[in-house]
């Protein structure tokens, strides 16, 4: 009997004007989203390889001369970003390393993606959470409001079937037939992947990921399948049901991904990377200038205690002014450390800082905005995708070993010799006995791994929980409104 | 007031829905159409009131063509449909009112709705009641209001008393008859011959189209009238 | 006769259930918005002053020697628009600050204030609430118009009166119109109730105007969807076919086709990148260099020292000055192809109603790409007046080679600016300016002839489709 009432859902609405729509929407749809993002990571592709060609070339030249080296670490763009496109326009993309251990984390993007800027994304993750959450409640919105004005509900009900059988067919039967379009378009989407050059579909982290972004989609679409259902069984007419599915869906799609952030924002206000990049060099600039007088006071120290005189501070290197320079750079060392540790740590607060109140005012928007399936679905997606914030942190903590690394390989070799008074300073950069720039190799993130699939479930789960608790509450609540629903 | 002068229709699909039908209503007369569901009872009730155009032939309504000059003819007829749910939110009144207004009949006031709805059997207090909470038959009723509001010469009803309840019905009767008493023309079409016979002044019977037959009262009277609609139908049959 | 069809149409609309979400729905986000932009535009005000007058007051400590004035590179911020909370036009991330100074200008430059963590989403203006929502609404409001009275029945009965078809559909468009400004108007009240009352915020008679050309443009832009819901709702029989047919159409013009603009910008033209701009800087400058004896012997080398004989200063100065022009030029090039593509790319995607309209808002609030555009020109032409000013002063110092050029180093060292100081008061200052309202007009004629042109189309249709529709 199940297996009749759900072939009956099934062949009534294959032959509904809403399925062809529904079936052309996907076919066209889904792959020509996914053609776009996968030229659109092709060019990000090509962006980050010729940034770092660029970043070479510079780096030759520059390696040998200590004041201008500057490394740079580029992170290159995950690939599973045609899925979901997440933050992937503001990530950070590039790390600069200095030497006084102050590291910036910018956009390496310049303004060439004014285009980028200006119209939205249509990737897979959008599709699926406008587009076809739309659909899926016109699929389900009059599944009992319909039959009810009809009159097969009472026809159905009068005879011997179980009421919770005409339920649980119908949430099985509209479900079923709209994931056969789905399915298929998404199968062409990934055959489109798969032909693309730069793209490695059958590795084992991609087969994993794009399997478990199928499960999350389809839970989400299952979601969404529930919820027309609800409405459904809640309401008597199909005008209204129809009404208010409608609004249900203007508010999650719509309203709620915009209004939360916004909330989030007004309410716990947080600066931006670039003030925070600000702060930083401001910080280190005026640490730098308390280190510049002291050094000042101790040439100037030094200068009169050797007899050399205060004016030749800056003059050219001969017998008198080279005692009074190494007796000058081996007392320094206290001074120098002392100052090295205190940028570090001034770093160290400003940057946890930020990331902490970045972190907090996310979570709270992400929080707010939970109260929709289409925003839990859009998260989960673009963490996994390695678009979201789990990727970010990954890359920060990246960032942040390469700036080590980077000092210790080649920052310091290089001695930097500073003899200051009170005007100014004159020195550089001197090579340490032994070391040729030109023989380290220009220092790259080599190896970089994406947020893996732990990394980004550890920070998505909750919003797969939230998924499968809202199917189950709607399920639930339908399940057991309909058990006492008025069938005249 | 009503003329049909050999009226035809032909569908795109080739169906043939009425085959040269001629007759007349003339003022103080009802006149029902009997006939099985696609016999053509509604496409003329259609064509009359200008929704689809005729193959040839024509209607008029009191000399203007219903098809050439439709607001002209429209002017001189009310119409009674089967099945309206009317504006659901809106009271009896407003409903009343807007079409009374549509009819061209401004300035009514509260008397002239508590009449007409008394007339049609409804109570006055429904007026301010809201559509949807409106049975069937209430309805139905207010159907028959609101074409008696706009008080034209000619009447047409499609099915007007289906659904009703005998109660109901009897008191429809009665309206239809104090409406030809003040000499309008109604042309019903029905598939309710008891009903028919006792109120038609003339019955006509249609089948796939044609009008075959048309009875006088007096025909029918002492007469069984289910009988000669089965005889003429089988007539019908063999030509 | 139609304004009793258009009073019933008010009517009913007024009692039922999707007005009453509608107003509620919209009058929320309305008041969202107001909030949200009144504390964003405070803090956005805040920075712009702090930073106009931080710039101002280098300046001024620069007018101590003439050419420090011409090297200074003055920093301009895009001063916060009063009317970016009718049409924000992607304010957050389009070019908000621009340095330059008399000789070149760089590229606009992007200096954020949000957290670039949050958006996944961006934000409500009252555009997007109007262009998005409201659109939503017309379309709930108008999809059962014919087929909704057809299966009630009232269809039939409406037209067995003298009433002709075309007033039927008239009174249908206008009922719909009307109960669609209330939730439009009430939000918009709203919305400034909220905002007037901050203290950073003065609307003057223009702003009031160009608030009042905005409703304006709304209603022109919804009555397209009115058309449209009743152009859909007399083409079937049945409510929920329309209602299916209206939200893809919806889709497909308002959330597809603004989107797809990408596809079609990458379509039309390939991008100048970073990468090619710098190449062609290296390239015109070798080629300027390599032939640097075109501007006269020795053009070449220099030392600063005045006195070395191989040095000659004008030939110099022509070079320096050949230089920067054709960096400038290449700059400028790379500028205007970027623009043309992304305004290409969005001319493209005018076949959606919503791009036009949220194109026409932006120009009438004065936000978005236009005006970007706009400030750099605006930019450009306040370096030609800046340099006449250095040009004029520096030719009233006797001490001056007056050979105004690029070069920073013999600016010291050979003086071939003025050192002399100057006057802060007789400096021209940069000051944004507004577009004349004449201008206003002449960019958004188009696109109001554009929407209007949609309005024709839709209408045409539905009143063939209407004066054929079976009623029965």
């Amino acid at each position: 009997m199940l297996g009749t009432l759900i072939k009956k859902e099934i062949t009534e609405t294959i032959l509904d004007l809403r399925f062809v729509i529904a079936t052309l929407l996907c076919l066209v749809l889904i792959p020509l989203g996914m053609y776009v993002s996968i030229k659109d990571y092709e060019q990000r592709l090509g962006d980050y390889n010729t940034a770092i060609q660029q970043y070479e070339q510079r780096a030759r030249g520059d390696r040998y001369d200590g004041g201008n080296f500057r490394a740079e670490g580029y992170r290159p763009p995950s690939p599973l970003c045609v899925f979901s496109s997440g933050l992937k326009d503001k990530i950070n993309m590039r790390v600069k390393t200095q030497f006084n251990g102050n590291y910036l984390i910018e956009n390496s993007s310049q303004d060439d993606n004014l285009q980028a800027v200006l119209f939205g994304k249509i990737d897979f993750t959008f599709i699926v959470s406008t587009v076809l959450s739309l659909l899926a409640l016109i699929f389900t919105f009059r599944t009992v409001t319909g039959e009810k004005e009809n009159g097969t509900l009472r026809l159905i009900v009068a005879g011997s079937v179980p009421r919770w059988k005409v339920i649980f067919s119908k949430m099985l039967g509209n479900y079923i037939v709209f994931l056969v379009p789905f399915l298929l378009s998404f199968l062409v989407s990934l055959l489109f992947l798969n032909s693309s050059d730069v793209f490695s579909l059958f590795t084992l982290p991609h087969v994993a990921a794009i399997f478990l972004l199928l499960i999350i989609t389809l839970l989400f679409l299952f979601c969404i399948f529930n919820l027309g259902t609800l409405i459904s069984v809640l309401t008597h007419s199909s005008v209204v049901s129809m009404t208010v599915a409608l609004f249900v869906w203007v508010m999650l799609a719509l309203v709620v991904p915009k209004i939360s952030p916004m909330i989030a924002q007004v309410v716990y206000p947080v600066r931006s990377r670039q003030i925070v990049n600000t702060e930083k060099a401001m910080v280190c600039a005026g640490i730098e200038e308390e280190q510049l007088k002291e050094e000042a006071a101790l040439y100037k120290k030094v200068l009169i205690e050797t007899g050399v005189g205060v004016e030749r501070a800056f003059d050219d290197e001969d017998e008198g002014t080279r005692r009074a320079r190494d007796t000058y750079n081996s007392k320094k060392g206290p001074i120098f450390q002392k100052y090295q540790e205190r940028i570090n740590e001034e770093i160290k607060r400003i940057e946890d800082d930020y990331t902490n109140k970045r972190n907090f005012q996310a979570a709270m928007a992400a929080n707010l905005s939970r109260i929709s399936p289409v925003c839990c679905f859009t998260y989960a997606l673009s963490e996994i995708s390695g678009t979201g914030t789990a990727e970010v942190s990954n890359f920060s903590k990246r960032a942040q070993q390469f700036q080590e690394t980077v000092k210790q390989n080649i920052y310091d070799h290089f001695e930097f010799e500073r003899y200051a008074n009170e005007y100014g300073w004159s020195g550089g950069y001197r090579t340490e006995e032994g070391f040729d720039a030109g023989k380290v190799p220009v220092p790259h993130i080599s190896n970089y791994r994406h947020i893996g699939l732990a990394g980004a479930l550890s920070v998505c789960w909750m919003d797969i929980v939230l998924l499968v608790l809202f199917s189950v509450l709607f399920f639930a609540v339908a399940f057991v409104s309909f058990l006492r629903y008025d069938v005249r | 007031m009503i003329e049909i002068n050999e009226l035809t229709k032909r569908y795109e699909d080739g169906v043939l829905a009425l085959d040269h039908v001629s007759y007349a209503v003339a003022p103080g007369e009802i006149f029902c159409l009997l006939g099985a569901n696609g016999a053509g009872k509604t496409t003329t009730i259609n064509i009359l009131l200008d929704f689809i155009p005729p193959t040839s032939g024509s209607g008029t309504i009191n000399g203007h063509d219903c098809n050439k000059f439709p607001l002209k003819a429209k002017k001189y007829v009310s119409y009674v449909s089967e099945n309206v749910q009317l504006y659901g939110m809106f009271t009896a009144r407003q409903n009343l009112a807007f079409f009374a207004e549509l009819a061209g009949k401004t300035g009514l006031k509260k008397k002239d709705y508590d009449d007409v709805m008394r007339t049609v059997g409804l109570p006055e207090k429904a007026l301010r009641m809201r559509l949807k909470h409106f049975s069937k038959g209430m309805r139905q009723k207010l159907g028959i209001a609101i074409a008696l509001l706009k008080d034209p010469p000619a009447i047409l009803m499609d099915e007007p008393t289906s659904g009703l309840d005998p109660t109901s019905a009897q008191e429809f009767l009665a309206q239809l008859r104090r409406l030809r008493e003040q000499g309008k023309a109604i042309l019903m079409t029905t598939h309710d011959i008891f009903r028919a016979k006792l109120i038609a002044d003339r019955v006509g019977i249609m089948k796939q189209g044609r009008l075959v037959a048309i009875r006088k009262k007096q025909d029918f009277k002492h007469a069984d009238l289910e009988e000669i609609y089965m005889h003429e139908m089988q007539a019908a049959e063999t030509v | 006769m139609t304004w009793r069809v258009i009073f019933k149409e008010i009517l009913e609309n007024l009692l039922s259930l999707r007005f009453v979400l509608s107003l509620v729905l919209v009058i929320c986000l309305f008041a969202a918005s107001g909030f949200v932009f009144v504390g964003k535009y405070t803090d956005q005000s805040a920075d712009y002053w702090r930073e106009t007058n931080k710039n101002l007051a280098a300046l001024r400590e620069r007018a101590g020697a003439l050419y420090e004035v011409a090297f200074y590179e003055q920093t301009v911020w895009r001063e916060p628009k009063l009317l970016s909370l009718c049409a924000e036009g992607f304010e957050k991330t389009l070019p908000n600050y621009f340095r330059f100074n008399v000789f070149t200008a760089d590229l606009p430059g992007v200096k954020g204030r949000g957290n670039f963590a949050l958006p996944h989403f961006s934000d409500i203006d009252w555009v997007f609430i109007i262009s998005t929502v409201l659109s939503f609404v017309a379309l709930v409001l108008t999809y059962d118009s014919m087929s909704g009275e057809k299966e009630a029945g009232t269809l039939r009965l409406m037209l067995a009166n003298t009433i002709p078809r075309y007033k039927v559909l008239l009174g249908k468009y206008f009922g719909a119109m009307f109960t669609l400004a209330i939730p439009l108007i009430v939000g918009l009240l709203v919305s400034l109730i909220i905002v007037i009352p901050s203290k950073d915020v003065t609307i003057d008679a223009v702003a009031w105007l160009k608030i009042l050309a905005v409703a304006i443009l709304s209603l022109l832009y919804l009555s397209i969807f009115v058309f449209l819901g009743i152009f859909i709702s007399s083409r079937s029989a049945h409510s929920s076919n329309c209602m299916v047919l209206l939200l893809v159409v919806w889709v497909v013009l308002v959330i597809l086709l603004p989107s797809g603009g990408r596809i079609f910008a990458d379509i039309s033209s390939q991008s100048p990148t970073q990468v090619d701009l710098e190449r062609r800087l290296d390239e015109v400058g070798k080629e300027i260099w390599d032939n640097s004896d075109k501007f006269g012997k020795n053009a070449g080398s220099m030392s600063h020292d005045l006195s070395w004989p191989g040095n000659n200063p004008p030939a110099r100065a022509r070079l320096k000055n050949a230089l920067t022009d054709t960096a400038n030029q290449v700059r400028d090039d790379h500028h205007n192809r970027l623009l043309a593509q992304a305004l290409t790319g969005r001319n493209l995607t005018c076949i959606s109603p919503l791009a036009i309209y949220a194109r026409a808002s932006e120009v009438i609030a004065g936000t978005g790409i236009n005006r970007c555009a706009d400030i750099y020109r605006q930019i450009k032409e306040y370096q030609v007046v800046l340099k006449e000013y250095v040009r004029s002063k520096d030719l009233e110092d006797p001490e001056s080679l007056h050979l105004v050029n690029p070069d920073l180093g013999t600016a010291r060292s050979w003086k071939t600016i003025s050192h002399k100081p100057v006057d802060f008061g007789t400096v021209p200052k940069f000051q944004e300016r507004d577009l004349a309202l004449g201008e206003f007009l002449k960019l958004t004629i188009w696109d109001i002839g554009l929407l209007l042109l949609f309005n024709l189309v839709f209408f045409a249709a539905s009143f063939v489709s209407f004066l054929r529709y079976d009623v029965r």
